[in-house]
C-alpha cells in the first residue's frame, strides 16, 4: 500500500527548533525520526494513542519526554490501554500528517 | 519598550539587549526563531515546545491543521525524502513546498473541480433531455404513418 507524509510548517519549524534545544542528542533525534517515518509508511508503526478525547489525531513518543502529534487519514478505535487511553488502529490509512511536536513531561 | 541596537561580533554572535529578553519572557537555554517579516528583515520569537494539553498546543494543532489546508507542507516518501527535508530544515532553507497531487486538491483547486463536474453533468442531462424529446416525436409520427396505413 503506497503511503504518504505531509509535514505541516508548523511542524518543520518545531522540529528545527527541537534540534537546537536537542544540542548534542542531533544522531539519537534523527535515527528515532527515521524510525517513526519508516513506521508510518511501511505500515510497521499501525496503532498509537489517541492525542486528545475528541480528535482524530494520535502521538507517538520522540524523545527525552517530547512526543509527535499525527492525524492519519483513516483511523479505527481499538480499545483503551493500561493508561485509560483510547488507541487507534490507523493500519488503512494512506495518508499522515505531521502536526506538532509537544513536551509530555509533568 | 524602546528601540534598542546591538553590535554583531565574530562568529555571528549578538547579544540580546535585557529589556528583548525580558519582554520576550526568554531564560538561559531558551531556543528563538528567527524568521523573514516581508520587508527585507527578521522577526524574533522565542520556540518554545508547549506541554501536551495546554492551551498552546491545541492552538498549535489547529495552526498546523490550518497549514496542511492551505497547502503549506512538504510530502515525504521516504526515509531519504525526510532525511533531506531535515537537513534543510537545520540549515533554516525553506523547504520546497510540493504541488499537491490530485487526491490532494487546495479548496480553491476543488471548488474549480466541482464547477467544471457539474457543468458537464448540466450539458449530459440537457443532451439526454433533447434525445428523449426525439424519440418520442419519432415514436409519434411512426404511430401515425401506422394508423395512416390502416
Amino acid at each position: 500500500m503506497k503511503r504518504e507524509l505531509r509535514s505541516a510548517g508548523k511542524f518543520d519549524r518545531k522540529l528545527a527548533s527541537l534540534f537546537e534545544a536537542l544540542e548534542g542528542l542531533e544522531k539519537e533525534l534523527q535515527s528515532r525520526l527515521d524510525e517513526l517515518v519508516k513506521g508510518l509508511l511501511d505500515g510497521s508503526i499501525s496503532k498509537a494513542p489517541q492525542h486528545h478525547p475528541t480528535d482524530d489525531t494520535c502521538c507517538l513518543p520522540l524523545i527525552d519526554g517530547y512526543v509527535v502529534v499525527f492525524r492519519p487519514n483513516q483511523s479505527l478505535e481499538l480499545g483503551q490501554d493500561k493508561a485509560g487511553r483510547n488507541i487507534l488502529d490507523f493500519s488503512k490509512a494512506t495518508l499522515f500528517d505531521l502536526l506538532n511536536i509537544e513536551d509530555e513531561q509533568e | 519598550m524602546a528601540r534598542e541596537y546591538a553590535r554583531l561580533r565574530e562568529r555571528n554572535q549578538l547579544t540580546l539587549p535585557a529589556s528583548v529578553v525580558e519582554q520576550m519572557g526568554l531564560s538561559l537555554g531558551d531556543i528563538v526563531e528567527f524568521s523573514p517579516n516581508g520587508n527585507g528583515g527578521v522577526q524574533i520569537h522565542p520556540a518554545k515546545i508547549v506541554k501536551v494539553g495546554s492551551a498552546e498546543a491545541h492552538e498549535e494543532e489547529q495552526d498546523a491543521k490550518k497549514d496542511i489546508q492551505e497547502s503549506r507542507y512538504t510530502v515525504i516518501r521516504s526515509v531519504g525524502e525526510f532525511r533531506k527535508h531535515v537537513e534543510k530544515l537545520r540549515k533554516g532553507e525553506t523547504p520546497s513546498v510540493q504541488e499537491p497531487e490530485t487526491n490532494h486538491l487546495t479548496e480553491s483547486q476543488r471548488h474549480d473541480v466541482e464547477a467544471v463536474v457539474e457543468t458537464t453533468l448540466m450539458k449530459l442531462l440537457s443532451n439526454l433531455v433533447e434525445v428523449e424529446k426525439s424519440l418520442r416525436k419519432r415514436h409519434h409520427e411512426e404511430r401515425a404513418a401506422q394508423r395512416r396505413k390502416v
